[in-house]
């Protein structure tokens, strides 16, 4: 088995994962990691054997999901920024909390998502998290603050007492 | 908290993903694929166009190959691979020797692809089952495969037998398609719940293999797969959990030897080398231990697993006994339950516009399934779509309940404990993929 094998082999699921939390559907993240870790075959041979290739892949594949939600975010005229009405989970119902975080994560804008993902899923730091995306520790840092705002939205609004 | 809140809908969200076996040999494939493009751009455009020609030209059955397969549920089964080109399955049933499955089928001929559950099944050793087979293992169970290589029967736990069969042209996936089903878990994704905990993440290909009780308080859930993967969480109620280091003395392991870690933020031990199994041991509360074993095979996923070991909070009232049944499992946020039903005694929860019933119905109206199946609706309401299935191996029915202008107003199970002694679980549109957990949490007392 090749190198490239064995690490596929590895880390697939993984990465399979990373995928679909940054674009969100099944099918999109199947595609997305095929196309990323075809990018990365090609170049496998300039990495050095010494060195993690994890960060790499893990940068085309964020980047891939990223351009692929804009390019049809564009062609569909989805307004990304908004969240839409989403019905509200109780602060004790943890399972239905986490249902609205994981739906809510699917309508942040992609490079919203995407930081939080690196951020909350890989636990990669700010530094880390900027040189993946190609962007300033600053960026990433209102961007984090930005995302984080809006899901909290999503759970907050259960905190206002009810008129009934 | 919210934070931590994130990482575990990440967990849970992701839980079910799996990437496929030979995905590294596609990217490849793929790979020099394009890179020959790249080179000879002359000459793919004479290939397509040849290709184009033959695509035409080849016979039917050659082009289907390209097309993709519906993947397909069988009750509490989830077929998630099939091979490319065979359509949509159909449900039916098979009988062999003594038992019945319920199947799914794809294909026919050489093309064949079904995938069988026995419910209620003995074991591999049931008489009339696959008698020429030879031992082997799937999914970390033992199995038996036909000498073609075509049938492959396993217990995936007592009680339950599945099987995949598979045409001469699928032998080489028929490994593939049993390792790559799911059976659901009717307490929740991932691993389910625990004696109050839920496990809202667990490595992939790992299968629920039993869950076990003793007097002693001590319930253990097992999941396994194929490489001695393996994960056991216990959890410990009473005198012998009153405290951490009194949990550590009881329970079996090298915990005296271990170091002090923290689980979740609070105080736990790191088992000793002289164990076997990588684990971890902690108190979730005084009078709750929590014990998680995993093979070393699995270690390197052990953070993750503990993060996503969470207390679920209770539903109130549960469980709850009428008219000679239990309901131990209801969607979370369900509070009380109300007297109601249409031809019987029953229960109604509702939680903000969502409705739970479960309903005992006895006497000539629940003799059989089907006549279970003849509800004193309100007018404005029918069956539709009624299909068969099981709960817990009794044959049952389930169907959409719609009103007169066709809306569907939610899904109903309905199924005879013993002839005389029917129920019938309705829920509301939005859960419906609750029903068969709630059912099958469902137990009937026998009758005396």
């Amino acid at each position: 088995m090749t190198a490239f094998a064995e690490y596929v082999a590895a880390r697939g699921t993984s990465l399979l994962r990373l995928a679909y939390l940054s674009c969100g559907s099944r099918e999109e993240a199947e595609d997305v990691l095929q196309t990323a870790l075809e990018r990365a075959y090609r170049s496998w041979h300039r990495l050095r054997k010494d060195v993690d290739p994890e960060p790499y892949v893990r940068r085309i594949i964020v980047n891939t999901a990223i351009n692929r939600a804009r390019r049809r975010a564009v062609l569909r005229f989805i307004p990304m920024g908004t969240l839409p009405e989403v019905p509200v989970a109780g602060a004790d119902a943890g399972v239905e909390l986490r249902q609205v975080l994981a739906d809510g994560l699917r309508l942040l804008p992609p490079r919203q998502r995407a930081v939080v993902v690196l951020r909350y899923w890989e636990d990669l730091t700010e530094a880390q998290t900027a040189e993946t995306l190609g962007c300033a520790v600053g960026t990433v840092k209102s961007q984090t603050a930005k995302a984080l705002a809006k899901l909290r939205g999503l759970i907050v609004m259960d905190e206002v007492p009810s008129d009934v | 908290m919210f934070e931590s809140s994130l990482r575990q809908a990440m967990a849970e969200d992701t839980a079910h993903l799996a990437a496929a076996p030979d995905l590294a040999e596609r990217v490849v494939r793929r790979s020099l694929r394009r890179r020959r493009t790249r080179h000879a751009i002359a000459a793919v455009v004479t290939a397509t166009a040849l290709a184009l020609a033959g695509w035409v030209l080849a016979p039917r059955e050659q082009r289907v190959a390209t097309t993709p397969s519906t993947t397909g549920r069988l009750d509490d089964v989830v077929v998630r691979h099939v091979p490319p080109g065979l359509g949509e399955p159909v449900q039916g049933h098979s009988g062999e020797g003594r038992l019945l499955a319920g199947t799914l089928t794809w294909g026919s001929g050489a093309d064949l692809v079904r995938v069988s559950r026995y419910g209620g099944a003995d074991g591999l050793d049931t008489p009339g089952l696959m008698a020429g087979g030879q031992l082997t293992s799937t999914r970390g169970r033992q199995a038996k495969i036909s000498p073609g290589g075509t049938d492959l029967l396993w217990s995936e736990r007592q009680g339950l037998l599945l099987r995949v069969t598979v045409g001469a042209n699928h032998v080489a996936e028929v490994r593939t398609i049993a390792e790559e089903l799911q059976v659901t878990d009717p307490t929740g994704p991932a691993g389910g719940v625990v004696e109050g905990l839920r496990v809202s993440y667990l490595p992939s290909r790992l299968h629920l293999e039993s869950v076990t009780m003793r007097s002693d308080g001590e319930t253990a859930k097992t999941w396994t797969g194929a490489g001695e993967r393996q994960i056991t969480l216990t959890v410990v109620r009473g005198r012998h959990a009153a405290s951490l280091d009194e949990l550590a003395a009881w329970s079996a392991g090298d915990w005296r030897n271990g170091t002090r870690t923290t689980v979740n933020g609070r105080p736990a031990y790191r088992n000793g080398a002289r164990s076997r199994l990588t684990g971890r041991l902690w108190l979730q509360e005084p009078g709750v231990g929590v014990v998680l074993r995993m093979s070393e095979n699995l270690e390197p996923e052990i953070d993750r697993v503990l993060a996503g070991i969470v207390p679920v909070p209770a539903t109130r009232g549960l469980p709850l006994r009428f008219e000679g049944l239990t309901v131990t499992h209801l969607p979370p946020g369900f509070t009380a339950g109300q007297d109601g039903g249409m031809d019987g005694r029953g229960r109604w929860w509702t939680r903000a516009g969502s409705s739970v019933l479960v309903e005992v119905v006895k006497g000539e109206r629940a003799r059989t399934p089907q006549d279970l199946a003849h509800v004193s609706w309100p007018t404005s309401e029918r069956f539709s779509g009624l299909r068969r299935t099981t709960v817990g191996s009794r044959p049952a029915l389930v169907g959409d309940i719609v009103t007169g202008t066709g809306l569907s107003r939610g899904r109903m199970v309905l199924w005879t404990a013993r002839p005389g002694y029917g129920v019938r679980v309705q829920v509301s549109d939005d859960l419906v993929n609750d029903l068969m957990a709630v059912a099958r949490g469902i137990q009937v007392a026998p009758a005396r």
